[in-house]
């Protein structure tokens, strides 16, 4: 899938968020979106995923040459569309499951094989080390902070979306957990040329994977952008030369 | 005391008290239309019974009943071993613990019941019991009393159900007794027509070490007004009550509940959820009382409730009174529409807004009836509140789907409700 962002401008009720982003993202491509807090990341990833609550006053979110910035976020999913939460959801009595069968039907708009299906949640399940059992329990309830972050990459294997967008998955993460969901993510998107926007405040999860292109949002706006050796700039340096006074 | 001279004193106190006028009687400007209801009520002749919607509800259901009764008849099974129905004169009221007081609706049910229908387990039998209850436009007003002996077990499932055809009311009080190490599960399923009022009217008494549960199902009748207690008043009894409200289009609902904990070491639970859609209304207070009596008791009142339309309103009042400072009490209320944070989520992962919303509200109930350890009691209570979520419809019978199964199955690991949904193919 191609996503191609033209001068998107969004608001959360009458404030101006993010204010006239342009990012295109071709089929299996890695891009990272690096900011301090408050630059308007998240309500970018949402904005791309639909949220209701924001409302898109300029620009188009093309995908595939189609502007999908009125269409609601389930039709974008079955698109394939995938979004990584920062903070997953918890609801009550869904089980995780039972939501992820749902969830895999509804994208793929047909029935699903179960006995493949258990079997590729088996089988993530493994890969991302998830224990205590959470596949067994309701949807995010409960879960720690790691927890939420492994049960949103198993989700994102089983789904195998077009393009991911990965909302801070570092957060929350201990050390060996941030290598193991960054392997993961890597083998997915190589596997099924998966794009990929990560979004994160810190390097850290990044020594692990190797994006292809690196944009720096600061105060709603793109302010630069370049290939893997930014990162390390602006580990160095900050995103103070960014921000202005 | 003499039943007629009890009725006498239930008539008196039904004529002389005065119409509900708390806050849901006068904001919204409901009533019982009791007076026709009583009217109704004494005018009617014995009828046969409204076999279409009988047979239908027993069949749809998939349950054997003991005891079907209707406006004006009723029908008892030859294998029941528990369930008997007299008329209502061979009470003996020293049996009654509910007198009229000074509640109206109690006095009517005292008044104007022409029937009892007594489920006696005696001591050391293990019981399960099946009654179906349809009001037609005549109303029906019954009384229930329900003793089970020491050591004994009962698992007892009431349906109400409608075939009204004009404005009707459904009634009923219960006496239960729960004796020493005891155990009884009640199921009271409520899934009366529009032109149907429900009033109930029940109150429990749980001996030393003895368990029950009450299960209250609110789903049907165009307006509910019910009044449940429990005492848990032998040492090391347990008592708990659950109640699940489901309203749609104008309905109304209002129910209070008490458990008291008057024993030592007694445990005594209130939990209620309300799911309320379109223009429906709840008040649901929910009351706890420790008495000086009941040291080391635990008791928990908790109610919750989820508004899907703007212009649904629920008023959730949790109470408490402790009078013995050695116990462990709490309560919790809390009410909000449907969360937009959920929905999204949910539809990034593909579901539709409805989907999502009907997932939440499955979600949020879902813990409520997998307390109900009647298989089949929650696979019916499933398949009625799907229905209702998905259709706001209710007063009919419900189908029983395997789209509504996961609904029945909270109460296990989601894995193996995923297994159970396949698995399932009925009784």
């Amino acid at each position: 899938m191609d996503i191609e962002i033209k001068d998107l401008h969004v608001n959360i009720e009458e404030k101006e968020i993010v204010k006239g982003v342009s990012l295109k993202v071709g089929k299996g491509e890695f891009h990272v979106i690096m900011g301090p807090n408050g630059s308007g990341k998240s309500t970018l990833a949402k904005a791309i995923m639909g949220h209701p609550k924001l409302k898109v006053t300029g620009g188009e979110i093309l995908a595939d040459g189609t502007d999908i910035s009125e269409m609601p976020a389930n039709e974008r999913a079955r698109m394939g569309i995938f979004l990584q939460f920062q903070n997953p959801i918890e609801i009550e009595g869904v089980g995780f499951v039972n939501f992820l069968h749902t969830a895999k039907r509804s994208i793929a708009q047909s029935d699903v094989d179960v006995n493949q299906f258990m079997g590729d949640v088996d089988s993530w399940t493994k890969k991302l080390k998830i224990t205590n059992g959470i596949v067994g329990r309701s949807l995010n309830q409960g879960f720690s902070g790691g927890e939420k972050k492994k049960a949103e990459v198993l989700q994102l294997a089983v789904l195998k979306p077009k393009l991911a967008i990965l909302d801070e998955p570092d957060s929350g993460l201990d050390i060996d957990a941030i290598k193991i969901v960054a392997e993961n993510v890597n083998e997915l998107a190589q596997k099924h040329e998966m794009g990929l926007i990560v979004i994160t405040h810190y390097s850290r999860i990044l020594s692990y994977m190797k994006p292809q292109f690196v944009h720096v949002m600061v105060d709603g706006k793109i302010v630069a952008e370049g290939r893997e050796e930014m990162i390390a700039k602006l580990e160095k340096e900050g995103y103070e030369q960014f921000v202005k006074k | 005391m003499e039943y007629q001279s009890f009725v006498n004193e239930a008539l008196e106190k039904f004529e002389s008290l005065p119409e509900e006028t708390d806050e849901l009687y006068k904001r919204y400007f409901v009533a019982m239309p009791l007076k026709e209801m009583a009217k109704k009520a004494s005018d009617q002749k014995p009828s046969s019974r409204p076999d279409k919607s009988i047979r239908e509800n027993s069949e749809s259901l998939r349950r054997k009943f003991d005891a079907i009764l209707w406006s004006g008849g009723e029908e008892v099974s030859a294998a029941t071993n528990f369930v008997s129905i007299k008329p209502i004169e061979s009470i003996v009221t020293e049996e009654m613990m509910t007198s009229s007081g000074d509640d109206k609706i109690a006095a009517f049910l005292n008044a104007y019941s022409k029937k009892v229908v007594r489920i006696d387990v005696p001591s050391g039998a293990d019981a399960k019991v099946n009654l179906m209850f349809v009001n037609t436009e005549s109303p029906l007003p019954v009384q229930i009393i329900v003793k089970v002996g020491e050591n004994a077990k009962l698992s007892l499932f009431e349906y109400f159900a409608s075939a009204a055809a004009e404005k009707s009311l459904m009634g009923s009080l219960h006496e239960v007794t729960i004796g020493k190490y005891a155990n009884a599960e009640i199921n009271l399923v409520h899934n009366e027509d529009a032109n149907t009022y429900v009033i109930g009217w029940s109150k429990a008494k749980v001996h030393e070490r003895g368990n029950l549960k009450m299960n209250y199902i609110y789903n049907g009748g165009t307006f509910t007004r019910a009044r449940n207690r429990v005492d848990v008043a032998g040492l090391e009894g347990n008592g708990e009550v659950n109640e699940l409200i489901v309203s749609a289009g104008e309905q109304k609902m209002d129910v209070a509940s008490n458990i008291t904990n008057s024993a030592q070491s007694s445990h005594a639970v209130l939990e209620s959820k309300a799911v309320l859609m379109d223009k429906s209304v709840c008040v649901l207070k929910g009351y706890a009382s420790i008495t000086e009596k009941a040291a080391q008791s635990r008791s928990f009142v908790n109610e919750r409730g989820i508004l899907l339309d703007k212009t649904a309103h629920i008023d959730s009042i949790p109470s408490m009174s402790i009078g013995n400072s050695d116990v462990k009490a709490t309560h919790s209320s809390a009410t909000a529409p449907i969360d937009d944070e959920s929905v999204f989520y949910l539809m990034s992962r593909g579901a539709s807004e409805a989907e999502a919303k009907k997932m939440i509200v499955s979600g949020f109930i879902t813990g409520m009836i997998g307390k109900i350890d009647d298989v089949i009691a929650r696979e019916i209570v499933a398949s009625m509140i799907n229905e209702k979520i998905t259709t706001k419809g209710y007063g009919f019978i419900p189908k029983i789907t395997t789209e509504s199964m996961w609904l029945a199955g909270s109460v296990q690991k989601s894995s193996s409700i995923f297994k159970g949904h396949y698995k399932y193919r009925g009784e």
